[in-house]
């Protein structure tokens, strides 16, 4: 790949068989997805038409990731060679813009919360958990229902979440107790996305 | 139904782009078009401007812009930024030094004999404002003929390229404080991140080395008036050629990619109590541009000291105070902002006349006698 | 080289709109606030709408359906740059009038009168980010005061001019709060549009190019004018003398905010919708059969479109 991103309409000439989530054209779409995702918190976005044979977790990534990003790959959810495509400084979770975590293991970072005059220094943690739904019945421990308020949401809605650990919300609560500090939350799972900007509240139901 | 001042812009637009365009070339058969290799040597201060608040080293397309714009410099730098906005960063360069100029002029204010000679080079400092009447009707003939005599009469040169700057042996003796390197990893690229306030002095030198020629020279003048006291001296200016050298992009290996006219200035300013401990120095400021621009580097460098003093001690006047002078240096933010006074503001000014209105009723109500019947 | 070798797809390189995009999301985490970013020139002047174009063009995608207005009109003459510039640096999106058919709208000095949706979004330019301006000219001081959401000093201002005139004198561009905190330069919207902002069903997107800042109001959020209790809040009243609501002349709508101007004939001051799509789908479905209201039209411009046919 040079340095220049490639707009879709080049990739059948290329013979860099790179994956459609590094092309203009798909991280457009699936910015607009993000956009509807943090801007309507519980709202879930599908992702699968886009995703090629990339996960949903290294397409968010992709997306927003260039040479003035800084991230963590916490878990070593994206590979080698998908990171080094996104072109990201690699630093430690605690000064890291994105950072890149598997849900279904306890909490075990500190993402910045911006400062009271630049809150948007902040940390956004992309969390990778099994199912994202608009209803659920738990069946398992890591199954778990949200009830969420706040900016975006018309009322309450409410959000099944598979896999994620139960220290996650506490963490969040911890994090975005002060605002306009605070930490921003990308959830994925292998199809879809859903955004917990800072001021959402969550009600565990379950 | 009239709707004349909001309706018909398409229109509008592509009219006055074509008056625009015929006065450009209005000569007609007596015309001769301009090309931009002209622009580049015989308006050659002009395009030096253009390049240098344009911030993009492209010596064509600077004469392009400044062809296209019809010599508006604020315009011509503006096409050139836009351009710039079409492009990805691709690369760092190591940071040069000006010691690498290769130099076309070089002088000091503040030593008679420097190492290696004052050399005045291309200058007006010193000649005459008289009308040149004979440049009216200069011959193609007369025209060729200067630049052959000059090259002729040149003798072989055996002078160096480079030059040892003045400020070196200041500093050999310990009256000018050691280069710090500010600079630990990355520098603020101004076209890449916004300025919250406080900036470091490397944002603020590159938000200046790209401002407006004169709104910097206004206001380093406020400070050489008396709202300020640099009191600067001219330690050395430099313009010349500098070689850039960007990382091979197989090997790594430093290589020359191309070389810049830049113009580059050093002033001294009078030393400052110190703090204890430390002997007492003479204090620096640094200017630099693209081009050949000299009021605007020395201008450049006098902020520059006085932005540092701003910077330690609290501003006392406006351009001690970073916010006021590197948010309104800006030509193509300034002129964008002002040209936009133009454009209709017929919602804001109905909704002024409803606050007017209702903050005058009383005796003072407005006259009725001319308000229509509306249906 | 010719001109189009210099452009791609949204004009922009991919990581200036990679910025911004980012930028976006931040500003629709924190409510109102005012996000820095690094803003590039355009090819038209700061302060014709480079921070809603920059957005504009960093969002759209192939096949979306932009609408462009200012003062309310698709024709005015920076609508009609704007759009048009557009449409030669994103080929393949489709442009309308029709602001029920808009997926984005980018607009100056105005939201339209009819109700956006949960599917649009709206940019807004803005020449002045910040509200505190009029109080506090350093921006590294303003910064404190809205982290702190300390709009005291601005408070002070508003309660001078009940002192002095009875009422607050801020025409457009009033300040406003939003999810209880952050208080936004609304852009110079008139008080009339500033209750829309309130509970939007659109997302709204501000970005102040020269001042390198993006802001946002994001749906089902609060926004809230600065006001106290005693005194009211007060849109644009369009009342004539005898009382009663002045109507658009052409349309005859006394729902929309009117333009007056001076009928160069008959020497009268007559009235106008600004919205210009609103007033012409008005009109036509007024001459289809009575429609008296705003929530009708949408509706009421398919049949117009149908019958038109």
């Amino acid at each position: 790949m040079s340095y220049d991103l490639l707009s879709n309409a080049d990739q059948e000439s290329q013979h860099y068989h790179l994956d459609s989530i590094w092309y203009a054209d798909t991280q457009n779409e699936i910015f607009q997805s993000l956009m509807q995702a943090m801007s309507r918190p519980g709202s879930i976005h599908n992702l699968e038409s886009r995703l090629g044979k990339s996960n949903t977790v290294t397409a968010v990534l992709a997306t927003l990731s260039d040479a003035q990003v800084t991230a963590c790959n916490h878990d070593s959810l994206i590979t080698d060679e998908d990171w080094s495509l996104s072109q990201c400084q690699t630093v430690s979770a605690d000064k890291a813009g994105y950072i890149v975590c598997d849900g279904s293991l306890p909490c075990s970072i500190n993402p910045s919360q911006g400062s009271l005059v630049s809150p948007e220094l902040s940390g956004t943690v992309i969390v990778s958990v099994k199912k994202l739904a608009n209803e659920l019945t738990a069946t398992s421990q890591d199954d778990r229902l949200w009830r969420l308020s706040g900016p975006g949401v018309d009322g309450v809605i409410d959000v099944g979440v598979s896999g994620i650990d139960s220290s996650w919300i506490h963490q969040r609560e911890n994090w975005n107790s002060e605002f306009p500090l605070g930490v921003d939350l990308i959830v994925v799972s292998e199809t879809s996305v859903l955004a917990l900007p800072r001021t959402t509240k969550v009600e565990c139901l379950t | 139904m009239s709707y004349v001042a909001i309706k018909g812009g398409g229109t509008a637009i592509s009219g006055a782009e074509a008056v625009l365009e015929f006065l450009r070339c209005r000569e007609g058969d007596e015309g001769e078009s301009v090309s931009v290799n002209a622009i580049e040597h015989q308006l050659r201060f002009l395009q030096s401007r253009v390049i240098s608040e344009g911030g993009v080293y492209h010596p064509k397309l600077a004469s392009l812009a400044i062809k296209q714009s019809l010599g508006d410099t604020l315009e011509a730098a503006f096409a050139l930024r836009a351009y710039r906005s079409t492009k990805p960063r691709l690369l760092e360069s190591p940071t040069h030094s000006g010691g690498e100029l290769r130099l076309i002029r070089r002088i000091s204010a503040s030593f008679k004999d420097i190492i290696g000679g004052q050399m005045l080079g291309p200058s007006t400092d010193y000649s005459l404002r008289m009308m040149r009447m004979e440049l009216l009707n200069e011959s193609p003939e007369q025209f060729k003929q200067v630049a052959k005599d000059w090259l002729q009469s040149m003798p072989e040169s055996d002078l160096p390229d480079t030059f040892p700057k003045v400020l070196d042996a200041l500093r050999a003796e310990g009256l000018l404080p050691d280069v710090t390197s500010e600079r630990d990893g990355v520098p603020f690229d101004i076209t890449r991140e916004p300025l919250v306030f406080p900036v470091p002095r490397s944002a603020a030198l590159s938000t200046m080395a790209r401002a407006e020629t004169g709104s910097m020279l206004g206001i380093a003048y406020s400070n050489m008036r008396g709202y300020g006291d640099i009191h600067p001296t001219v330690a050395e200016l430099r313009v010349g050629y500098l070689p850039v050298m960007l990382p091979h992009p197989i090997t790594g290996e430093l290589t020359e990619v191309g070389e810049i006219l830049m113009t580059e200035c050093e002033i001294v300013a009078m030393f400052e109590a110190s703090e204890e401990g430390h002997k007492p120095t003479f204090k620096l400021g640094y200017g630099a541009c693209f081009g050949h621009n000299e009021v605007k580097a020395i201008s450049m460098a006098i902020l520059d000291r006085s932005l540092q003093v701003g910077m330690e001690h609290g501003p006392s006047n406006p351009s001690e105070d970073p916010e006021f002078v590197l948010l309104h240096i800006d030509g193509v933010d300034s002129m964008g902002f002002c040209s936009h006074y133009k454009m209709p503001h017929y919602v804001t000014f109905q909704s002024d006349m409803d606050r007017l209105r209702s903050t005058r009723k009383g005796p003072t109500k407005m006259s009725t006698s001319n308000v229509g019947a509306s249906k | 080289m010719n001109t189009s070798e210099a452009t791609q797809f949204g004009f922009l390189d991919e990581f200036a709109k990679k910025e911004i995009r980012r930028t976006v999301l931040k500003a629709i985490a924190i409510p109102g606030y005012q996000v820095p970013y690094s803003s590039r020139e355009m090819p038209m002047g700061r302060g014709f709408g480079t921070g809603g174009l920059q957005l504009t063009l960093s969002i759209i995608g192939r096949g979306q359906t932009l609408k462009v207005i200012d003062q309310g009109s698709d024709d005015s003459v920076n609508a009609v740059n704007l759009r048009g510039f557009i449409e030669s640096v994103c080929p393949s999106v489709n442009t309308t009038t029709n602001t029920a058919d808009a997926d984005l709208i980018q607009s100056r000095h105005r939201i339209p009168e009819l109700a956006l949706t949960e599917n649009q979004v709206l940019v807004l330019q803005v020449p002045y980010p910040d509200p505190l301006v009029i109080v506090e000219p350093s921006e590294e001081k303003r910064k404190i005061m809205h982290g702190e959401a300390d709009y005291s000093r601005l408070l002070v201002k508003l309660y001078e001019d009940i002192v002095h005139f009875d009422e607050v004198t801020i025409s457009h561009r009033y300040p406003t709060c939003i999810n209880g905190h952050y208080v936004i330069d609304p852009s110079p919207i008139p008080r009339y549009d500033v209750p829309k902002l309130d509970q939007s069903k659109a997302l709204v997107l501000l970005g102040a190019g020269r001042e390198k800042k993006i802001y946002a109001v994001p749906p089902f959020t609060d926004a809230t004018p600065l006001v106290f209790d005693d005194q009211p809040f007060h849109i644009e009243n369009f009342i004539d003398q005898d009382g009663q609501r002045r109507a658009c002349q052409q349309c005859g709508s006394t729902e929309s905010f009117l333009d007056e101007y001076m009928d160069a004939e008959t020497q009268t001051l007559v009235f106008q919708c600004s919205d210009t799509d609103y007033c012409t789908r008005y009109l036509s479905s007024r001459n289809n059969g009575a429609l008296h209201s705003n929530t009708e039209l949408d509706n009421s411009a398919e049949a117009v479109e149908l019958a038109n046919d």
